[in-house]
């Protein structure tokens, strides 16, 4: 088992092989972050890469006796949201669904479904209905309801107050819910799926 | 976290921790193996999206990509931060010549001052209206030079030379209060030339 702290601290010495490791650690998570906050796999990977660039050249500056997660994920989320913002502003990658397209949610994303599957269908899902929020609204949900980073964090990364993380779940998941319920009420109804 | 966690949770446990994970109480290797759970039995899935239908999108915290996504992940990393490095080395280099030849121009521009300073004739008039002028014994101009002296000297050498000294103010000073212009700078010229040189 890689000791987390002693690659940190190697890295910030300048070892390359340390920081290689280092990367293997935290790369899901930084690209998934990123993922579910830009919505685009291909910038997505251009965020976390940049954001482990920026760690090399930002380490020397870490506090070691603070916690490495939250320091670290504040760059990938500020790229992530910059990029989704840029996107936000240019012609629309992933469109909303239109209100014709009301049904029931695929089969794959329901219980027994292929985990792989499911997981691609309701990232779809997700990066379709979450084109309607804001870019602070998208980054506190994927924090919060996914990743299961406590409010007071989220704060911290964000760079905002608790009262103002809570303020933007609650739109967000009121925003969410509000999609589902147009475009998939059978979800909603619960008693046919 | 792994995976055989969700194994520790059957329905009664999930049902007996559904609303403390509902409110993001449970710590994450525990809310990874309900979420699990949750998401592979259609009734506790049913049970948790009553409550709350958003549960629907918690099991993309367990994507993981295929290991081909991660390919020339690294190289492009290292790469990146090779040219960052060459790009600081680089603006540093530039720094140092930018405050090295701001230091050069200081010192510089000090030196030019103290010189320039050193070599302006004594002031004659004074700040505000006053004007204290050392009274010249003579008052004289370049027009009209002071008498000069030739004296022959014969040199070790048995070599006659003649030393023609010469005395004169060489810039006219500035007015005083009283209209009458102050002596310039005296000057001592001094001219050895063989003897047989007339001037």
């Amino acid at each position: 088992m890689v000791d987390e702290r002693e690659l940190i601290r190697r890295a910030r010495r300048g070892d390359h092989q340390a920081f290689e490791l280092l990367v293997g650690l935290k790369r899901e998570r930084a690209f998934r972050i990123a993922f579910n906050i830009a919505g685009n796999e291909d910038d997505a990977k251009d965020i976390a890469q940049t954001a482990f660039i920026k760690l090399w050249s930002s380490l020397r500056s870490f506090d070691e006796n603070s916690r490495f997660d939250p320091w670290f994920f504040r760059i990938v989320v500020n790229l992530a949201i910059d990029s989704y913002r840029k996107a936000q502003r240019g012609p629309r990658l992933v469109a909303p669904p239109s209100d014709d397209e009301a049904g029931a949610l695929p089969a794959a994303v329901l219980p027994g479904a292929d985990a792989g599957l499911m997981r691609a269908e309701l990232s779809r899902i997700f990066n379709r209905l979450a084109a309607e929020l804001a870019p602070a609204q998208r980054a506190v949900f994927t924090l919060k309801e996914i990743e299961g980073v406590p409010t007071d964090e989220i704060a911290k990364i964000l760079g905002i107050r608790t009262s103002t993380v809570r303020n933007h779940l609650m739109q967000a998941r009121r925003i969410l819910q509000e999609g589902l319920r147009r475009h998939y009420p059978e979800y909603l109804r619960g008693p046919s799926r | 976290m792994s995976r055989g966690s969700t194994e520790i949770f059957d329905c009664d446990r999930v049902n007996a921790y559904l609303d403390s994970y509902l409110l993001g109480q449970v710590p994450p290797p525990e809310r990874r193996g309900m979420r699990l759970h949750i998401h592979r039995c259609p009734a506790c899935f049913q049970k948790a999206s009553e409550r709350d239908p958003l549960q629907l999108f918690a099991p993309l915290a367990d994507q993981e990509r295929p290991e081909a996504t991660w390919e020339g992940f690294w190289p492009a990393i290292r790469e990146g931060i090779e040219r960052e490095e060459t790009r600081r080395l680089a603006r540093r280099k530039w720094l140092s010549a930018a405050a090295l030849a701001i230091v050069v121009t200081s010192v510089g521009l000090i030196a030019t001052r103290y010189l320039v300073r050193r070599a302006e004739p004594v002031p004659v008039a004074m700040a505000g209206r006053t004007t204290v002028t050392p009274p010249p014994p003579e008052r004289h101009s370049a027009a009209a030079p002071l008498p000069q002296t030739v004296e022959r000297v014969r040199t070790e050498g048995s070599r006659e030379v003649q030393i023609y000294t010469m005395n004169y103010y060489d810039q006219p000073a500035a007015a005083t209060l009283e209209g009458a212009a102050g002596p310039g700078r005296l000057t001592e010229l001094v001219l050895i030339v063989d003897a047989g040189i007339e001037l």
